[in-house]
């Protein structure tokens, strides 16, 4: 790793849990080593140890409610652990919650700016509350401004569109030039165009060194990350980069074309809980080969038009390994020898 | 009526048979048979919506027909949560004309928020929108049993709705809408907010209504869940369009899409590209980086500078799977929705494909 | 119009609202905190003044003055610390005393009343008990009295304000729940997203509205009962007049009331807008209704905003029937403006609710 050159993604990382996470305080922006949360009814974060390197776009996955916001949240000390050693940009957030606050920036699932002030006035208010003022401000203004294209937006932010209203949050949270930037489904409800511009953004931003730790539920942009951590129930199940992920969750998607297709995706969805993509149903590849799905068939009378298979999506491999599906280190057999029960890939 | 209609018609029946153990939906399907069938459920002519001073919907021309399955795409603000609240009914055009010929106890709507009762259980929002609609008693019990089995809500019926998680609300949404067996059903930005986990369980549960006969419109700012979808319609500056690769076809004619080998410096070349002016063509896709190309002259030429503003790219950077770099290991891909939406979106498509 | 339809969204609303706690305690709670705050703590009949009588040998009537004062109710006399009239003019201030008394003095001296004018039911009473005991001390002593009239006061002899907070209440406690409460209810929905879901159900706009309504007019019809059972048990104000005529004028008011609650929520976004604006028009009928003061002491300037709340109708209803057992005979012109109020208000509502939906 001290090979790689400055800026360059750690595409040759290893699984983090066996590298010590202290060990390169430069190169390393946030560290969470054991980490455990307890709620009063919930063991919400259990033993968690993940690590984030200066530079990167970290995706943070999971199911709601698999304990990644209230991960962030002990990373950001907004609340405290049980147990568990937390560096951020190599400080101790429990310690010194002000030096890591100003360092870093967060945007929350919901809209973090004021609805009733315009833009100007919102980044003015948040500028003023990491201490920058004068002409200083006028500029950090201007550059975020410039940069999230929000010169012509006046007016209170309630009143803009919702592409605006996250520029704008966007624009908030980085006013004062944060070296650890945390952003909480950030692009949710985006359209197309306006996530493409967004993670070029990222992009840009990680460029000229920021750290950026991003929660989403949709996987495809879990694609852009340099890194990923899988949390279910309370635990990083997975560290990363994303084709270590495809790699280890590998196989086939079956994308199945039957007449009637309603009669064909209403058995395939009983016995492999199939999904359905126009008049296709896709199953799961490592629940079903495609001799069991022509056999399903032929017993309900169903004709197959054809049957494709397709490489996985990043959203079939987070099915699999939420669902506990057999992970292959290797590469993958063309037929898992056992396959899960029926039923069980969707439950 | 078209053949693949009549297809749709006698499976929905078929379907429903065995399935519909209340006997209202047997009547109408035997309805359906003699009558002469409305060829659609809801039709726009000409309707636009205004806001004050802002058209929300122009001139939309639009027919669901029966059994059909509808995406509706759009940028942010386009106007997808208007038109979808004229189909259903509550959002009367300032001008234009909504033929409907499905009677409302039939829609089924729900909206990208949480939109039922959060101090009822599960059970009483069912028996409420069930009962208004006129199913009640032992069939609202069977039809509740059947539905809660379906989105897998049946442990929670005696929750507070406000008390489930918002994959569980998400799908209690559905639930409302589909407990009485709507001919047609409308979903705003269903998977807004929703986990992956969730959001499968959702469309698993909207296709299973279809596979049932179900007449569904959907708008999403997801273009992979409107592949979902059995047709497209793209709605920009307050119009609709169809959205298809073979109705694109002339407007984005000579785009290409390209995917660099999985291992190049993804990240540095997509900023590189992006400071070169490519801004939204080069974008990650399932397959790898992807950049969109008009020509092939154009797409030589790319390679050509993706090769010079990745020097660092060589073999052996990678542990997954050594790629060499070179202008040929460009691999062509075909468009998919996203793509087609970025250069509608954008312009690009109509400057070049319009121009050349 | 469905009725099972409509009983379905009616069955509802009483599921939420018995699951609301807080509110339905509010709903039942206020009445009664009301009729605490006008039938005891605001009632406007003083007593136990306290009183300081200058004492020492200049003043020889003295201990008379403070024995007869000590034996009115509405007076606590000390006659510590006061030889001048400086000294109860202190106490005064410092608040120590609210009335002070130096009587007349040995070398001729008029005695002096002192009151503190800064508390206005205090001292006017002061001066009217006063003026009362002077005129039954002349009667004792055989001197002429100092009024020459006899005084004889109607439905009130003791000038309780019970009687005529209490049925001024009535009025008051429904204006409050039906407005606040109708308005909320059907912002709610408005604001929780849920008015979506019923408008794509089969209910049309008149069943919703009923429906959202009628909840609130047995709730309101409820509170009615309570303020009137507690007014004439609790408080001993006589009840004289036709309880069912009293319900069915009411039943009017109420339909008013709600009209106005529905008008509140058809320009209100969210709850809190919609309780702000019920709050807004609550003020003004509480106080310039002639529930506290009375029509006419109220000038023309603001008079005219009395003539256009409801309360100010059924005011003259209320305390009629409750105190004075008017009939419809005395009653007709108010019933008549409410029952053209409450069409006019509901007919607008409606019409506004309708427009509000799609």
């Amino acid at each position: 790793m001290s090979s790689a050159p400055s800026g360059a993604a750690p595409l040759a990382r290893q699984h983090s849990g066996a590298a010590p996470a202290h060990s390169h305080p430069c190169s390393v922006a946030l560290s969470a080593v054991g980490l455990d949360k307890h709620f009063a009814r919930k063991h919400a974060v259990k033993n968690a140890t993940f690590s984030v390197s200066r530079g990167c776009v970290f995706g943070f996955l999971g199911p709601n409610g698999a304990g990644k916001t209230t991960a962030l949240r002990l990373v950001l000390g907004l609340l405290k652990a049980d147990a568990g050693d937390v560096r951020v940009l190599g400080l101790d957030p429990a310690k010194q919650p002000r030096e890591v606050r100003l360092r870093t920036g967060y945007v929350s699932q919901l809209h973090s700016v004021y609805g009733d002030l315009a833009i100007d006035e919102n980044l003015r208010f948040f500028g003023r509350l990491y201490g920058i003022g004068g002409r200083e401000l006028d500029d950090c203004i201007a550059e975020q401004k410039a940069r999230f294209r929000l010169e012509e937006h006046r007016g209170p932010v309630a009143g803009l569109g919702t592409g605006v209203q996250r520029r704008a949050a966007l624009a908030c949270a980085l006013i004062h030039r944060p070296e650890l930037l945390i952003l909480d489904e950030p692009t949710s409800g985006m359209d197309s165009l306006g996530r493409r511009n967004f993670w070029t953004f990222l992009g840009e931003l990680t460029a000229g060194g920021t750290t950026i730790v991003i929660t989403t539920h949709h996987l495809e942009e879990a694609e852009g990350c340099d890194d990923l951590a899988l949390m279910l129930d309370g635990e990083v199940r997975f560290q990363g980069s994303p084709m270590e992920l495809k790699v280890r969750y590998a196989g086939p998607v079956l994308a199945v074309s039957c007449d009637p297709w309603e009669a064909g995706f209403t058995a395939l969805r009983e016995a492999y809980g199939a999904s359905l993509f126009g008049t296709a149903s896709h199953v799961d590849g490592l629940g079903a080969t495609a001799a069991d799905v022509k056999a399903l068939l032929a017993r309900r009378d169903v004709r197959i038009v054809r049957v494709d298979e397709r490489p996985p999506t990043m959203e079939d491999v987070f099915l699999r390994a939420t669902m506990g599906l057999p992970s292959q280190p290797v590469d993958p057999p063309l037929s898992v020898t056992e396959p899960p029960r029926a039923g069980t890939l969707l439950s | 009526m078209s053949p693949s209609d009549e297809a749709n018609t006698a499976a929905a029946g078929s379907r429903r048979g065995p399935a519909d153990k209340c006997g209202a939906r047997a009547a109408g399907a035997a309805g359906l048979a003699t009558e002469p069938v409305a060829p659609s459920l809801v039709e726009l002519n000409g309707v636009g919506v205004r806001f004050g001073r802002k058209d929300a919907l122009r001139d939309v021309d639009l027919k669901v027909e029966d059994g059909a399955f509808v995406a509706v795409i759009g940028a942010d603000g386009a106007g997808k949560s208007t038109l979808v609240r004229v189909l259903a009914g509550l959002r009367r055009p300032t001008s234009g004309g909504v033929t409907r010929s499905v009677p409302k106890e039939e829609v089924g709507f729900s909206g990208s928020e949480f939109d039922l009762y959060g101090d009822l259980t599960v059970m009483e929002n069912l028996r409420f929108f069930a009962s208004v609609r006129g199913l009640r008693d032992a069939r609202f019990r069977r039809a509740a049993e059947r539905i809660l089995e379906m989105v897998g809500l049946t442990e929670a019926a005696d929750r507070p709705a406000a008390h489930l998680s918002g994959g569980m609300k998400k799908k209690l949404g559905l639930a409302a809408a589909l407990i009485y067996e709507p001919r047609l059903l409308i979903l705003d930005e269903p998977t807004i907010g929703v986990d992956p986990t969730s959001r499968r369980e959702l469309w698993g549960i909207v296709a299973e209504a279809c596979a049932a006969g179900t007449t569904a419109v959907f708008a999403t700012t997801y273009l992979d869940e409107a592949e979902r979808a059995r047709r497209v319609v793209l709605l920009s500056a307050g119009q609709v369009t169809e959205f298809s690769p073979e109705m694109t076809a002339d407007m984005t004619e000579g785009w290409r899409a390209w995917v660099l080998p999985q291992g190049a410096q993804k990240k540095e070349l997509r900023v590189a590209l992006a400071r070169a002016g490519l801004g939204p063509r080069v974008y990650l896709r399932q397959e790898g980086l992807a950049l969109l190309t008009h020509d092939l002259v154009e797409a030589e030429e790319l390679a050509g500078r993706v090769l010079s503003l990745a020097p660092g790219t060589q073999k052996g950077r990678c542990d997954i799977r050594p790629a060499g770099f070179e202008p040929a290991s460009l691999e062509p891909v075909s468009l998919n929705l996203d793509d087609l939406f970025v250069l509608v979106q954008t312009g690009l498509a109509a400057q070049r494909g319009g121009g050349s | 119009m469905r009725w099972r339809r409509l009983l379905s969204l009616i069955r509802k609303e009483f599921i939420q609202i018995k699951r609301d706690r807080r509110t339905l305690g509010m709903m039942i709670v206020i009445p009664f905190v009301w009729l605490l705050v006008f039938g005891y703590a605001a009632s406007f009949d003083v007593s136990h003044i306290s009183t300081g009588v200058a004492a020492g040998p200049q003043y020889p009537l003295a201990p008379m003055v403070s024995t007869l004062l000590a034996s009115s109710k509405y007076f606590d006399v000390s006659e510590q610390g006061f030889a001048t009239v400086d000294d109860l003019k202190e106490a005064i201030r410092t608040g120590k005393v609210s009335v002070g008394i130096v009587p007349p003095q040995v070398d001729g001296t008029p005695g002096t009343l002192v009151v503190d004018g800064s508390n206005l039911f205090t001292s006017q009473t002061a001066l009217r008990q006063l003026q009362m005991l002077a005129q039954g001390l002349a009667v004792q002593q055989g001197t002429s009295p100092a009024i020459p009239f006899k005084t004889e006061i109607l439905y009130n002899p003791d000038l309780r304000s019970a009687n005529s907070m209490i049925p001024g209440l009535v009025g008051v406690v429904m204006v409050f729940i039906a407005t606040i409460m109708t308005a909320m209810g059907v912002v709610r929905e408005r604001e929780r997203g849920t008015l979506e879901q019923l408008m794509v159900t089969p209910l049309s706009s008149t069943e919703l509205m009923i429906g959202k309504i009628a909840p609130y007019v047995v709730i309101s019809l409820v509170d009615l009962l309570i303020v009137v059972v507690a007014g004439v048990f609790i408080f001993d104000v006589p009840f004289a007049g036709n309880p069912f005529l009293l319900a069915g004028l009411s039943f009017i008011f109420l339909i008013a009331c709600l009209g106005i609650g529905l008008l509140v929520s058809t320009v209100s976004q969210t709850q809190q807008q919609a309780m702000q604006l019920a709050v807004f028009t609550l003020l003004p009928q509480i106080l310039i209704s002639g529930f506290i003061f009375p029509l006419t002491a109220i000038p023309w300037g603001v008079r005219w905003i009395a003539y256009l709340v409801p309360l100010t109708y059924f005011l003259p209803i209320c305390r009629g029937i409750f105190v004075k057992d008017l009939g419809m005979v005395n009653l007709w012109p108010y019933a008549l403006i409410l029952l053209a109020y409450a069409a006019a208000v509901i007919m607008l509502a409606a019409w506004r609710f309708r427009r509000r939906l799609v």
